[in-house]
């Protein structure tokens, strides 16, 4: 795999689900290493879609998808030795935490990546004791997913995904559903893995905390389109865009400072 | 319809062990081959499905309440031998972690609920349906006699199972070691039971679940169609031999001994004495398990008859056995033959 | 979404009275409520036994496997006693060890002997008397001048309680009674999750054990929908409703389980591949036993042989 140039490259993508929706539509993009990207656009606008498409879980029927300089298609993801390269490399924070929890016990959640990477016995053991230790699980690593709570089940998600320590990071609406402490927490943790050199790229609709997680921001649109890509200050002060892809209400408005954001108060 | 622990003998829980493992082995072999990765995540949720429904509380005629196995329904929608491996599973998360059916006794309600019950279910349904369109009426009603056969054919083995205890399994005074009531009680009690309550429901159940799946997904029902081999030649001698099992009772219908296989006490009728030599032979092999193909203890005419089906089949079973090794020992040694030869 | 100017419609804009209720009247029994108590019962199960696994009893300390391959053994022992005396003792030891670990003796017996009695009770009351199988009478009930024959089940002239009933319903009531207490040592104490991870040691294959932890796993998401659907049935129902309309509910309420199945084993796969999954599970090897387990092993082993020592002896 070459060891510089970009982590991602999508020529002329195109995806439409087995049932005929649309996913994305003829996308170009290149995303360098180190880059923390977020995606924006309102639900079915495609964002999901490609983060698949990126973790080769979807094969797109039009364009290319290049993966550290490897042309990623189903046949090549199913010989060993590139799976397990791969799958180490880049891991996936899906939008359904129950769907993603699917061992009996957070400990063997932490440990699937691990064991099914390779890894010996006693190296998966202190793997799961540092991320443990990292993301305070301690405490309920005996527990099983149906009695975690929302926070903790998205937790447990990262912590899973981080345990292999992949360079990329997917992550699908990780914030969505959060109490705000918790949600603080989660942010807090992206941000230390984003310092810490890992790619972050984060689909969202929350508009609040796009720029604490990203450097640079992509929009799409309802028709499965790339609309827009700059840096977050841009992108946000530019209310007829995101009017028009449905990211906010006409009522939504900014106050006199940096950054796009929406509080509670009355005008009398 | 789950056996409690107690109730069968050891013998007789081992020996559906046994029946079961290489049922077993099939069924993951041929779903692995179907599935692949898909397996493990769709059987668990199979799984956890057949076991959902099974508390599911359903009104019957007269007030009261009863509960469906689900075995045909995920036999029509998954496939027999898929159905085989969920319904397992769930009945060993129901024993170990709900204390519903026993843990020795396992196997045995495997073989009735996972094994007998979606297979004939299945058959029934195919039957029934053949090949017709994923909407057609046939399909549900298929389905529906399918869950009705299948639960009460396999309420009739839970009958055997429980019926052959007493006159297997008692002390020297005879009294029952294990499930107190002989066959004469617990088929018939097991199949009137079924084939007027919840046999009736099974099906209804069955049939209504398959008609809501037509109008909401009907490809739901077709999942399973390359998980079956194409039927080949064998098949069809398989059947043959089935069919040829249930009709050995009709030998009973034949008077007197065949020419040659007289005891010593109709040779003693016969000739007025016994040769010597026939004397001390007679009795070299005492330990038949079914000697003269009946089952010990039992005498009334219809139990004759099913004594020659255990029989037969447990020596089908044998020779199926028996040739199975040898051919794997064949093929072994042609591998390393052929494997001597390259080098 | 709707015009935010256009009028609601005159029956939901209108403001609504309050209710008045009927007078009190004869309660119809709700059946689609006793699924939700079912349910319900299955989590609180697992709650009351992740509450006992914990308490730092004899049985919670031994090695989950070891106590699984011990405890189905004495279940098979159960099996091979042919007395009511050894049968007995077992029974009392099993109680010493529900004591020793901590379990409230009186629910322990209540929930054994009492579902023991009732259930095998009732079914094993019929086999008492000497219309099922003849033997010599315990205890003549009554006294008819002849036998009465019906098809074949003949009635005979004294209907007394036999030894022979006695014994046999003493057999099984006793050996229910042990094998339901020794599955429920087992499940009480040892946390579900490892319970079915120690099956990964008796050579049971990977594919299935696998399966059996993730069934475990997801089987209490599907509960609660379950429970979310018959519930939300519950608060939308009006009038009443006949039997056929709640079978066909019940059916409606599979199918759409099913669907919800099916979706999820399917994003399940997806998540599984994400992490590194390619078709064989692979798990994380098990810890060494300890000298306590052996000890264990120990003190059944001897049990098993006295017990069954004793009962070969009494014939």
């Amino acid at each position: 795999m070459a060891e510089s140039g970009p982590v991602f490259e999508l020529t002329q993508v195109s995806y439409r689900y087995p049932d005929g929706a649309m996913g994305i539509r003829d996308l170009d993009l290149v995303i360098h290493a180190r880059e923390r990207v977020a995606l924006l656009g309102a639900n079915g606008s495609g964002k999901s879609t490609l983060l698949k498409v990126l973790d080769g879980l979807l094969f797109p029927q039009a364009g290319t998808v290049r993966a550290f300089g490897e042309t990623l298609q189903e046949p090549r993801l199913r010989e060993d030795g590139f799976r397990q390269v791969f799958r180490r490399q880049v891991g996936f924070v899906f939008q359904q935490a129950d769907a993603q929890l699917f061992s009996s016990t957070v400990w063997e959640e932490i440990a699937f990546g691990p064991v099914h990477l390779g890894l010996g016995d006693a190296e998966v053991r202190d793997r799961v004791a540092d991320v443990l230790a990292l993301f305070e699980l301690k405490s309920i690593q005996d527990r099983p997913p149906f009695r975690l709570s929302g926070g903790e089940k998205k937790k447990v998600a990262l912590a899973a995904v981080v345990a292999t320590n992949p360079a990329v990071v997917l992550l699908d609406e990780p914030t969505a559903g959060l109490d705000p402490r918790t949600q603080r927490g989660l942010l807090d943790l992206l941000l230390r893995f984003g310092q810490g050199g890992k790619t972050l790229l984060t689909a969202t609709h929350d508009l609040d905390t796009v720029s604490e997680l990203a450097d640079r921001v992509l929009v799409f649109g309802e028709d499965h389109r790339l609309v827009a890509d700059g840096p977050p200050a841009a992108i946000l002060a530019d209310k007829d865009l995101l009017l028009r892809v449905n990211l906010i209400d006409p009522r939504f408005h900014t106050h006199g400072h940096d950054g796009a954001h929406r509080h509670y108060h009355i005008h009398n | 319809m789950h056996i409690p622990d107690g109730y069968l003998s050891p013998a007789t829980c081992v020996s559906c062990g046994v029946l079961m493992v290489p049922a077993w082995v099939l069924a993951a072999r041929r779903v692995r081959t179907w599935l692949h990765s898909r397996a493990v995540p769709l059987m668990a949720c199979g799984a956890a499905f057949a076991f959902t429904i099974m508390l599911y509380n359903i009104p019957v005629p007269g007030g009261t309440t009863a509960h469906a196995v689900g075995g045909g329904l995920l036999a029509v929608v998954l496939g027999p031998w898929a159905a085989l491996i969920c319904v397992t599973i769930a009945l060993t998360i129901q024993a170990f972690l709900f204390g519903d059916g026993g843990l020795w006794t396992l196997a045995a309600n495997c073989f009735n609920m996972a094994l007998v019950l979606p297979f004939t279910a299945y058959a029934v349904y195919q039957a029934v349906s053949g090949a017709s369109d994923l909407r057609a009426t046939r399909r549900w009603v298929g389905a529906a006699l399918g869950g009705y056969v299948g639960l009460t054919a396999a309420a009739t083995c839970v009958g055997v199972e429980l019926g052959l205890q007493p006159s297997l399994f008692h002390t020297a005074n005879g009294v029952p070691l294990y499930c107190p009531y002989p066959l004469e009680i617990a088929v018939p009690a097991m199949l009137v039971s079924h084939l007027l309550l919840a046999g009736p429901l099974e099906g209804v159940v069955t049939g209504l679940v398959i008609r809501a799946l037509q109008a909401a997904d009907p490809s739901l029902l077709d999942l399973h169609a390359r998980s079956l081999a194409p039927p080949t030649g064998a098949r069809k001698l398989w059947w043959a031999l089935g069919g040829l099992i249930l009709l050995s009772p009709l030998g009973l219908l034949a008077r007197g001994t065949a020419w040659g296989e007289w005891g010593i006490e109709e040779v003693q009728q016969m000739l007025g004495y016994v040769p010597a030599g026939m004397q001390r032979l007679a009795g070299a092999w005492p330990h038949a398990p079914f000697p003269d193909y009946a089952l010990p203890g039992m005498t009334s005419s219809w139990a004759a008859a099913l004594g020659y089906i255990v029989c037969a089949l447990v020596g089908v079973g044998a020779i199926a056995a028996l040739t199975h090794v040898m051919s794997r020992c064949q093929m072994a040694e042609r591998a390393g033959r052929s494997s001597e030869r390259t080098e | 979404m709707s015009d935010p100017g256009r009028a609601l419609p005159a029956w939901l804009a209108a403001p609504a009275p309050l209710p008045t209720f009927p007078p009190a009247g004869a309660p119809r029994r709700d059946v689609l409520a006793d699924t939700v108590h079912a349910i319900a019962a299955a989590f609180e199960r697992d709650l009351v036994c992740e509450a006992v696994a914990r308490r730092p009893g004899l049985l919670q300390g031994v090695d989950p496997r070891v106590k699984l391959g011990t405890l189905f053994a004495l279940i098979g022992i159960v099996g091979a006693l042919h007395h009511v005396g050894p049968l007995l003792i077992l029974n009392g030891w099993l109680l010493w060890l529900a004591h020793r670990s901590q379990l409230p003796l009186g629910a322990f017996a209540k929930r054994v002997w009492g579902a023991v009695l009732l259930f095998t009770g009732t079914v094993v009351f019929p086999t008492l008397f000497n219309i099922i199988r003849p033997g010599t009478p315990l205890l003549v009930l009554f006294h008819t001048s002849h036998p009465i024959t019906w098809g074949p089940w003949t009635l005979p002239s004294d209907v007394a309680i036999t030894h022979e009933g006695v014994a046999g319903a003493s057999l099984l009531l006793l050996r229910v009674g042990a094998s339901v207490s020794l599955t429920i040592l087992l499940t009480l104490t040892t946390p579900w999750p490892r319970l079915l991870q120690a099956c990964r040691t008796f050579r049971v294959p990977p594919v299935f054990c696998a399966v059996l932890e993730m069934t475990y796993r997801y089987l209490f998401l599907l509960l609660r929908t379950s429970s979310d659907l018959f519930l939300a049935r519950r608060s939308r129902l009006v009038g009443q409703v006949g039997g056929r309309a709640q079978r066909r509910f019940v059916a409606g309420a599979m199918a759409s389980l099913w669907g919800k199945t099916a979706a999820l084993s399917e994003e399940v796969h997806s998540a599984m591949l994400a992490r590194g999954y390619a078709g064989v599970p692979r798990a994380v090897g098990q810890c060494a036993m300890a000298p306590s387990d052996w000890v264990w092993v120990a003190l059944v082993g001897l049990v098993a042989l006295l017990v069954v020592g004793g009962d070969r002896l009494l014939g």
